[in-house]
Order: structure tokens, then sequence, then C-alpha cells
């Protein structure tokens, strides 16, 4: 048999073997929603209360930690528990592979539209409890056919008219609009043809570059760097560029937020930016007036599917933060 | 539109069934094809080719889950796509990693693509998934059935590539055992 009849062998395999996929991958969403809210930022306010009593005008230094909407640090349980030791069918054992027993869903859930106390963080905050909480009452609603979801909420995961009420309850609250439609750009001449392109310098050349933009202007862009030199590297990007005034519901999930380096950083274009990198992850925080702007990059691995990280070396990540452009298009 | 209600359109050879399975499961399709063939307008083809070949199908058959049937059908025409247009070449992109990985299953000598085979490989691929844990299972689906990128994976499951990349080659050695116990390989 060859690779090609073995792949095509996999379209033969039961439904109800895909459908727990989906139900695998929809729990993953449920739970990373789920559990309790992280609520006081003590740190945070006790910085904000210095600076009051102080009365002087001291930069705010960016962190992961005020991005955090729910924390599921005390509830994690190890993905690896049960696969200390590994017997094959064939009778042969393997002893494991140095990796580090890893919690299988992700210990926090990080904002991408704004940082907390912003009127984007806190709606999302209300959604993901809300969600949470609509899931656990209603857990049929997920996978039924009955609700047709009105045409401008096709971008939230509403699976019932209850849910698009609590959309319009959480932007009236917090002053937010909608998403609007969105368009699926497929290639970089799309980009390019609806100004997206933009966002990267000139001097850049992705490759597989796409995108969504949405009816409001926001949009995220996905695509891949080559660098040379220093860093010889290839990386994949997503960045998504949302209005401050938007409602949107995407949020980033990460594990062992402490195995991340961060500092600020200012960006070509004059900007603050957040930036924290691991071995595996780079994220880039930028806000400008009127959007915030999260870029995650992951590795590509090489031909043989292998990952040899990310170099332990801020300048990687400010080099990869200076291909992008962070000026508002707002008003474009 | 109900999934009864368009199958409904299909068995009174409605064209407006196409139209309807394009718009609840358009995107669905174009995302499974994607993930396949590089090419946007090849998934777009495949795409088609799905309606047509549903057309077709439909009736005498009335798939039980709308969505997998429609899933299985593009991921048959975009393999073939893919094949057909990287004949004699090297392909590159998502699938031609999902085959090099797959290599290591398999002895690599073309066999006859049999009715008889395809049944053997199926009914041993579905027992061989129904015993892995439902975490592997589904890190193996989405990559080998999807076709999603190990980062898309990790993304999903919120395990870390490291973890979905060890779950995979752990699973592909299970199956590759699995088929030469079984005569497949």
């Amino acid at each position: 048999m060859t690779s090609i009849q073995l792949l095509k062998g996999f379209s033969e395999i039961d439904s109800e073997l895909l459908v727990s996929v989906e139900q695998q991958t929809g729990k993953q969403k449920e739970m990373k929603s789920h559990r309790g809210i992280h609520r006081p930022f003590l740190l945070a306010a006790l910085i904000a209360l210095l600076l009051m009593l102080v009365g002087c005008a001291v930069i705010y230094v960016l962190s992961l930690e005020q991005l955090v909407v729910v924390d599921h640090t005390d509830e994690m349980v190890s993905a690896f528990e049960d696969d200390k030791s590994e017997s094959f069918l064939d009778g042969s054992t393997e002893t494991l592979p140095e990796i580090t027993p890893g919690p299988f869903v992700a210990e926090k859930v990080l904002s991408i539209q704004g940082y907390e106390g912003s009127p984007a963080y806190n709606a999302l905050q209300e959604w993901l409890t809300y969600v949470t909480d609509y899931i656990i009452r209603n857990p049929e609603v997920r996978f039924s056919d009955d609700f047709q979801r009105p045409e401008a909420y096709t971008n939230y995961p509403c699976y019932s008219q209850e849910m698009v009420d609590k959309v319009d309850e959480i932007c009236s609250k917090y002053g937010l609009h909608l998403l609007g439609k969105s368009l699926f750009i497929i290639d970089a001449e799309g980009m390019e043809a609806n100004g997206l392109s933009d966002v990267l310098s000139e001097e850049v050349a992705p490759r597989c570059f796409y995108g969504h933009l949405y009816q409001d202007g926001s949009f995220v862009a996905s695509g891949e760097l080559e660098f040379s030199g220093d860093y010889e590297k290839i990386v994949q990007f997503q960045m998504h560029n949302i209005k401050k005034d938007a409602f949107y519901t995407v949020h980033l999930g990460l594990n062992n937020i402490s195995n991340y380096v961060q500092w600020n950083y200012s960006t070509l274009d004059g900007y603050n930016a957040l930036l924290a990198l691991n071995d595996q992850t780079g994220l880039i925080f930028v806000e400008n007036g009127g959007r915030f702007i999260s870029i995650i990059i992951d590795e590509v691995p090489d031909s043989n599917m292998v990952f040899t990280g990310f170099p332990n070396d801020k300048r990687f990540l400010e080099m990869v933060c200076d291909c992008f452009v962070f000026s508002d298009l707002s008003n474009e | 539109m109900d999934d009864n209600e368009i199958l409904d359109l299909y068995f009174a050879r409605s064209e407006q069934a196409i139209v309807e399975t394009d718009q609840k499961y358009g995107s669905y399709c174009f995302h499974i094809a994607s993930h396949i063939l590089s090419n946007p307008s090849d998934a777009e083809e495949s795409v088609n080719d799905t309606y047509y070949s549903a057309w077709k199908l439909i009736p005498p058959r009335r798939p039980q889950r709308f969505s997998t049937f429609l899933g299985k059908l593009t991921r048959n025409h975009s393999i073939d796509r893919w094949r057909k247009n990287t004949a004699g070449k090297r392909g590159n992109g998502q699938t031609q990693l999902l085959l090099d990985e797959l290599e290591e299953c398999v002895a690599g000598s073309e066999s006859p693509e049999t009715d008889l085979m395809r049944k053997e490989l199926a009914s041993a691929l579905n027992r061989f998934l129904r015993r892995l844990p439902e975490k592997d299972r589904t890190v193996f689906l989405l990559r080998y059935y999807y076709a999603n990128s190990q980062m898309e994976i990790a993304q999903k499951t919120g395990l870390s590539s490291n973890q979905v990349k060890y779950i995979l080659q752990r699973t592909r050695k299970n199956l590759a055992a699995t088929l030469q116990k079984e005569g497949l390989q």
C-alpha cells in the first residue's frame, strides 16, 4: 500500500468518529471559557494606586497578565498523566521523549482585543462567562441545526436567539458595534487590492498571505515570513487588527505564561508594543489610536517536519515586529 | 435550512438543493479542500465536484449526517485533484507533508485499489481509531482527515506543538504496527 492510498483510506472512516472530533474541539473551546474568572489583578491595581499617590507621569509597563480574562491555573489536569510509559501493538516499548507533561487545556485565556479595563476586554470577559454558563445549561445546542444565525451575527458563535440577544446586550452595554459580514481573501493579490498588505513594511514579501476583512474595517491577516542571516527561520504569523469599538469574541489560550520572556518595545512607527517570547511562540501586542493589534508568531517546521525552536534572543522577535506597520487604518 | 429539507430538494431534483448546500456547507467544504490543495481555484473546483457528486448520489442515497457526507466527498475529490496535479513530480504543500509522514506506516508498494482492499483498510482504520484514547484520536484525525497543520491542531486542542508532534509520531508508529499485523501494509 502507498501513503496516498492510506490517506484516501481515512475518507472511509465512520462519521461518528468525525463528529467526536468536532465535539472534542468544541469541548476544548468550552473548557477554555469555563471555570472561574480571574478577578482581582492586585498588582495592576497597586501600581495604578501608587501612580495616583505619587502623582507623577510614569510610562505604564504592559504585560501579558493585563490581558488575562480567564485563569484556569488552579484546575489544570496533566494531559500525559496516564502516559508515563508507552507500549506498542507489536509488543515493543519505548521510553517517552523528553516532553514536559503539559495541560490539556490552556491555563489562561487572553484577550486579543484590549487590555484589562477596556470596553472590548470587559465585553469579552462577560461573553465568555455567559457562554460557559449557557453551554452548561444547554449542552445539545451546539449540535442542533434548528437555529440559523442572522446574517449580521455570522461571526459570533451563537446557537440560539437568546445568544444573539446577549451579543446585542453586550454591544449596547459597552458601546461596541458588530463586525458585520466578513470577506475571505485568499491570496496576496486580494490582500493588496483591499489595502491589507499595508500592514507589512515595503521590504517584506510574505508567503501564503491571506486573511479576513470584516465590514467594519477590522481584519485578520495571516502568512509566512522567511528570514535569513543571523536568524535563519520561517515563521507563520496571524495578525488580528481589530477596531477597539468592535465586539470581537476570538481569544488566545496560553500555557505557562511564566515561560515567556516579556518586555516592552518601541516599534519603528513609534508605538509602545508588548512583546513576549518562548521557544515556540512569539506574541506582539500594539495599541494604536483606534485599534488593538495582536500578532501570534509560530515556527514553520523544516522539510523533515522538525521544529528547531525560536532563538532565546529578544532581538529575534523585535526583528519580526519590525516587519509590521502599526499605523492606524481606522480612517482609511 | 435544515439538512432534511436540503435532502428533500435533492430528492425533488430541484437545483435549489445545490444553492442551499453551498450556502450552508460551502465554507466547510472549501476549508477541507484548501487544506489539501494549495491553489484556491483548485479547492473551488473540488467543492464544485463535491456538489456534482452529491447531486448524482442523492437519491438514491440519503446520508444520515449530511455534513460528514459532503466532507468525505470533498476530501476524496481534493486528494484526486492533488494527485492529478502532481502526477510524475514531487508535490508540495500540506498534502505532501501528510504523505511523507504516512510513508512510515506503509510498505510503499502500489497495490491495486480494489473495493475489497478499500473496505479492509476502512475497517482496519475504524478499529484502530476506536482503540485510541480520545485525545490521540482527535489529534490524529485533525491531521490526517482534516489536513490541519500542527500549529492549528495545537490551537484547537490546547496542546503544545511539541505534544501534538509527539502524539502524531506515536500514533503513526502504532498504526504501522496495526497495518502490518493485519497484512495491509
